[in-house]
């Protein structure tokens, strides 16, 4: 019987046991293509009169395309940016530390970016100036406006990404804007008591080293916070060829990213120990606005290693008023 | 002047042979016409005589005349006979088995196996076990690692259930080479020298050999063995035809696997001179497991579902220009292909309750192909000149690990709340807040997908000739034999490395639109009994279907290139090594007493080039730098083996041997991979040294004439600068200011290890008992070890620890009862390994241990006629599983991985 049965099976089995060498459905990657990119969001102060969004390459190895790329986009607002236009394009070249900005021709509907001569390539990044249109000295009230790449044409390997579209709207938070901290030796040394733990510079810091004049910078979703200097430097840049030398305060800066609402802030952003460990860090506050002037006061800062009860970085309660710049 | 007198000795006793004749002879079984390695020619009553090779043959210098021989092969009756050694002569004798009368209950040929083994065994100059082909067959042992874990010492390391990685004598794989017909065969895996065994199918072989204690003409690195694998050869003018047909079963899968070979010898022309062999194979099977692994406090479940093929095509040319002239060409192709797919799921609570974590359970599918290609060919010659033999042999090696591609795809939720439990240490347990599921994908966003691909060369070219020349002391017949070796080895690894992460927004496929979330994309296989029903599985991430968008949405990923240099150009890199070596060495016999001794020298350069990697401040990638480095080092290796013959079937054997294991590659090319912002990196070392041994051994060995043997011994072994992994801190290496302190992991010399050890061995077919009874036989050894190695400053602690030999278990071994009745056979085998530690940590804490496995298997054919037989075949019969833990704490298991048990069923032929 059953031996003929026996080498049936084996036999069959034996001319279907092929290796799985193949994957049900490859991966198409290795001509990876170039991708370009732009900013996904962006918002500005009410009394803004136009804002600057970037275009640019995402991570790659090796060259640049040497021929040109032309984009077709779309430009629309609502409400008070409906006469929105694109106002300017440049990118920035460098030459022996100078920086020098190079205009892009764009139409109505398409943007081509150009070979620079001296690059050899394409530009990395290009920066689109968008106009708002606004009556001067007008406040936006409402609306927003959106940019859409919905074309790339090219002879290389290039795409656009498929998150292709900017929206703007206006920075409406109470905390919007510059401010100006004003201290004098006991409110630096609370400034320094919270903040000097994610800043090793600050910590270093007596009252005689600063200013006094502490600026507070709350853009879309980020805050710059620039502690001035009395000690002066002496700074050197080239635009466009010319090169100005100034003396300038140094300045110690903090950068975070914040979410404010409701009268609660949280800051989060990181920092770099003196033994060069980069660790995170949050704070927590509370803020209001009385008479024009924009009150957080701080109740705890935690870092990576330091966030269990009784161990955070700090503790308390520390108000800081701030004026509007 | 005594050295004058003693060369003129020697001189005058060559003068003596060269009146000699040679009588060249092959020893077969009288039914099979099967060669019998191993047999004892002897001259007379005197001490001068031969062994036969693995082909059944042997060459014998003679004085003109009449001459008598007697051969000796346990489980055969002595057989004597006269010749007239006038002229070179060939001669051909057949033996007829001792046990014939005990057809009954003897199976037919199934001794055959443990003869041929233990003959060469009995008979060899050094310590060395022999696994024969058909010895092979006893045992379910598909591949050659699991063919050898039934000798005395051996262990595996296993992978998916099946043999892979060879222990000798508690030695990690690194410290045994591996050998096909006498030639090392390379790596094909990145970075290491040990061959995976399983690439190999144990069918393609006429013997295994261990050796245990090497003799000057064998290579020199093989501190716990040297494993040669020796392919077949045709046998006579009758066209030889066996093969095998096997269906199995995988229970876990519930999926077939199959086997098929076929072999064709025959040899050709007047007097046989020309021999061609062709033998092929090809087995497949379709596994799975079913696996938690734990680090740290985050756990993993893995489902893995498995193909793996193995082929194999060999062939064996050989011409014997006369009796005592011979060509060969050997050639084996060995071709081992994985296919696998991996659906995990990782939890990954934050223990500390971290604002800066989360809780995260990931689900992951991988799905690659890996193939590895042994080849090796071996062109050579072998002649027997008036008062000297000569052998030569040419060799090229190659062995390739393909992964065309390697692709895994990720989604991770993040529960509200995620706790786990190792109350249970054999299944922990995990729960979620109440209105989270673990299997509701919708709760899954996209992480990541990785598809990359990797290729390893390792390439051998090697040369060598061997000179014996014959020499008489008194009555006592010696040979001197020295030559020489030249080896260029060539290994590279290049790898492609691809990381992509979403940044496209809203995703549409198959018809669904929104989040990038698993829903959309799971599928595939999803088993329902997972780990026995512990745990519930859910849909996995569907690669075919992470792929087709992938593809499809090329625009909306984006590529980490970072990730993609660093990874690439760390683990790319290109080594050559040059091996000289030769040799001067002795084999001489005084009555009772047999020394094989002498002196080896090696020397080995090594170039290669790699990589550097330098990260900023912030951790982004700052340079790469490619690199080139060199070392070199020489070993003069004394060896001594004696072995006192107390009679026919019982030796007492010594041993003292020098012998080195060296670094591997990927331990000593110093590509570096330093992460500043995370202050750890891992780092080569090229002052890293191999490791030396000295070696004793001592063992007595009784064989039964019923074909059996009874062993013991001992061995020691003292291992100077051995190789372990050191964690420390710096902030200066070679020259590079990190400007703080990094913690670097890097392998490093340790200072002495001991490993002491005794091996019993005791195998017999117990024909002396009553009627039925006869058919009982049975097949048992253990080993037991002991290592002691010191860890100089292991933690940066600058302390001194002591601890085991990684890969070292303290007991091993085999139990097996068969029983042989009307040509029907069972056999129930159990392999046993103790516990062991397989990987040293950071720090004690953190030392990895598997545990111990007795794994039984049972098997039972029945022969049909002299062609047929019939076979069936039952592995892992209880389920054993695979069990790692850590700080030499059994509770503290961090691995469990079960296999489920498997079968064959197939059919023998032999014509």
């Amino acid at each position: 019987m059953k031996l003929n049965k026996i080498l049936y099976v084996a036999l069959v089995g034996l001319f279907s046991a092929c290796a799985f060498d193949e994957p049900e459905t490859a991966i198409q990657d290795t001509d990876f293509p170039l991708r370009l990119q732009i900013d996904e969001e962006g918002a500005d102060l009410a009394d803004a009169e136009d804002y600057d969004i970037e275009i640019s390459f995402a991570d790659y190895i090796g060259d640049l395309p040497a021929t040109e790329i032309t984009l077709t986009y779309e430009l629309g607002g609502e409400g008070d940016f409906s006469g929105v236009e694109i106002d300017e394009i440049i990118y920035e070249y460098e030459d022996d530390d100078c920086a020098f900005e190079r205009e892009i021709t764009f139409t109505g509907s398409t943007i081509t970016i150009p070979v620079d001569p001296d690059l050899g390539t394409v530009p990395e990044a290009i920066e689109i100036k968008v106009a708002f249109g606004l009556p001067e000295d007008t406040e936006a009230e409402d609306g927003g406006f959106t940019l859409a790449i919905t074309d790339i044409s090219t002879s290389e390997h290039v795409v656009f990404s498929d998150a292709n579209e900017f929206e703007y709207e206006i920075l409406d938070n109470d905390a919007a804007g510059e401010w100006v901290l004003e201290l004098d030796e006991a409110g630096f040394n609370s400034f320094k008591e919270l903040f000097g733990s994610v800043s090793p510079d600050l910590a270093k810091l007596s009252f005689s080293d600063i200013t006094g004049e502490v600026k507070f910078e709350f853009e879309f979703e980020e805050v710059k916070i620039e502690i001035e200097l009395a000690e002066e430097e002496e700074v050197t840049e080239c635009e466009d060829g010319e090169i100005e030398t100034e003396m300038t305060n140094l300045i110690v800066e903090i950068e975070a990213e914040y979410d404010a609402e409701d009268g609660e802030i949280e800051f989060e952003g990181s920092y770099f120990t003196e033994e060069g460990e980069e660790l995170d860090f949050i704070a927590e506050a509370a803020y209001e606005m009385v008479g024009g002037d924009l009150i957080i006061t701080f109740g705890k800062l935690v870092d990576e290693d330091h966030f269990e009860d009784g161990d955070e970085l700090f503790s308390g309660e520390a108000p800081f008023t701030l004026i509007k710049d | 002047m005594r050295t004058i007198l003693t060369l003129s000795m020697v001189l005058l006793s060559f003068l003596a042979i060269a009146q000699e004749v040679v009588i060249k002879g092959k020893i077969t079984d009288e039914n099979s016409g099967e060669p019998l390695p191993g047999a004892t020619v002897q001259v007379g009553s005197s001490t001068m005589g031969t062994v036969t090779d693995v082909d059944g043959e042997f060459a014998l210098r003679l004085k003109s005349g009449e001459q008598t021989l007697t051969i000796r092969y346990l489980g055969y009756n002595d057989f004597s006979m006269t010749i007239d050694a006038s002229a070179n002569k060939y001669v051909e004798l057949s033996l007829k088995e001792l046990n014939s009368e005990l057809s009954e209950v003897v199976v037919y040929g199934s001794l055959q196996g443990q003869q041929k083994a233990l003959n060469q065994q009995k008979n060899a100059a050094n310590i060395k076990n022999i696994v024969a082909a058909d010895q092979i067959g006893r045992f379910p042992d598909p591949n050659v690692a699991e063919a050898i874990q039934r000798i005395p010492g051996a262990t595996l390391q296993r992978d998916q259930g099946e043999g892979r990685y060879v222990i000798v004598r508690g030695l990690a794989p690194q410290f045994t080479n591996i050998s096909i017909n006498g030639e090392q065969i390379p790596s094909p895996e990145a970075g290491v020298r040990f061959v995976a065994l399983d690439a190999v199918p144990s069918d393609q072989l006429s013997s295994i050999e261990v050796s245990k204690a090497l003799t000057p003409d064998m290579d020199g690195d093989a501190i716990g063995g040297s494993v040669n694998l020796i392919t077949r050869k045709a046998k006579n003018s009758d066209l030889e035809i066996q093969g095998t047909l096997v269906g199995g079963y995988s229970e876990l899968m519930g999926k077939p696997n199959a086997q098929g070979s076929l072999l064709l010898g025959k040899r050709f022309g007047q007097n046989e001179k020309l021999g061609i062999l062709v033998n092929a194979s090809h087995y497949y099977t379709d596994r799975g497991s079913d696996n938690w692994e734990r680090d740290g406090d985050e756990i993993e479940l893995r489902d893995y579902e498995l193909r793996r093929t193995r082929s194999a095509v060999s062939g064996t040319v050989d011409y014997r220009i006369n009796p005592n002239n011979e060509l060969y060409f050997r050639g084996i192709y060995n071709s081992f292909s994985d296919r696998e797919w991996r659906r995990a799921i990782i939890f990954t609570p934050d223990v500390d309750d971290s604002p800066f974590e989360d809780n995260e359970i990931g689900r992951f599918t991988k799905d690659r192909f890996e193939r590895q290609n042994i080849s090796s060919f071996n062109l050579g010659g072998k002649h027997m000149l008036p008062g000297f033999s000569i052998d030569y042999e040419a060799s090229y090696a190659n062995a390739i690990q393909d992964t065309p591609f390697d692709y895994e795809v990720g989604f991770i939720a993040e529960p509200d709340e995620l706790s786990l439990d190792f109350s249970d240490s054999e299944f922990p347990a995990f729960s979620t807040n109440s209105d989270f599921s673990y299997l509701d994908n919708i709760n899954y966003e996209y992480d990541e997908l990785e598809a990359g691909n990797t290729y390893a060369k390792d390439e051998n070219i090697t040369g060598k000739v061997n000179i014996g020349i014959p020499y008489m002391i008194g009555e006592n017949q010696g040979l001197i034999k020295f030559g020489g070796k030249y080896r260029a080895k060539t290994k590279t690894l290049e790898v492609t490395n691809n990381k992509y992460e979403w940044a496209g927004g809203d995703v549409s496929f198959d018809g669904q639109e929104g989040d990038f979330t698993l829903e959309k994309f799971a599928g595939g296989l999803v088993d329902d009994n997972f780990l026995d029903g512990q745990y519930k599985l859910t849909a996995a991430p569907d690669m075919d279907k992470a792929i087709t968008f992938f593809n499809a949405n090329r625009s909306g990923f984006e590529l980490n290139t970072d990730d993609k240099q660093v990874d690439e150009s760390v683990e790319s890199y290109t080594a050559s090594e040059d091996v000289a070596a030769a040799y001067l060495m002795t084999d001489i016999k005084f009555n009772k007493l047999q020394i094989a001794a002498g002196v080896r020298f090696e020397q080995t350069s090594v170039e290669y080039s790699y990589n550097t990697v330098f990260f900023d401040d912030e951790g982004d990638l700052d340079e790469i730098v490619p690199e080139k480095g060199s070392t070199d080092y020489s070993f003069v290796l004394p060896q001594i083996n004696l072995r006192y013959a107390l009679n026919n079937l019982t030796n007492i054997r010594f041993a003292a041997t020098t012998s080195y294991a060296r670094p591997n590659f990927e331990s000593i090319v110093p590509s570096q991979e330093i992460n500043i912002a995370d202050k750890e990196g891992t780092i080569g070392n090229p002052n890293l040294e191999p490791v030396s041994a000295i070696n004793l051994d001592f063992m007595v060995d009784h064989y039964f004439g019923t074909v059996g043997v009874l062993s013991a011994g001992v061995f020691h072994k003292n291992l100077d600068k051995f190789i372990y992994k050191r964690v420390y801190e710096t902030s200066i290496y070679n020259g590079i200011d990190f400007g703080t302190d990094v913690e670097l992991v890097q392998d490093v010399n340790g200072q002495t290890a001991t490993l002491t050890g005794i091996e019993l061995a005791y195998q017999q077919n117990l024909t002396f008992l009553p009627g039925a009874l006869a058919g009982l036989g049975l097949y048992a050894n253990y080993t037991y070890t002991a290592s002691n190695a010191e860890l100089a400053d292991r933690s940066g602690l600058g302390e001194t620890e002591e601890t085991n030999l990684p890969g070292q278990a303290a007991h091993v071994g085999n139990l097996s009862l068969s029983y042989g009745l009307n040509g029907f056979t069972a056999r129930i085998s159990g392999n046993y390994a103790g516990a062991y530690l397989n990987e040293l940590g950071d720090d004690a804490d953190e030392d990895e241990y598997i545990n111990d496995r007795l794994q039984i298997d049972a098997t039972a054919n029945y022969q049909i006629n002299s062609q047929f037989n019939v076979f069936a075949e039952f592995l892992n019969i209880t389920n054993a599983p695979y069990e790692a833990y850590v700080a030499d704490e059994k509770d503290q298991i961090i691995q469990r991985e079960f296999y489920s048990w498997w079968s064959r069923l197939g059919i023998k032929f032999n014509f």
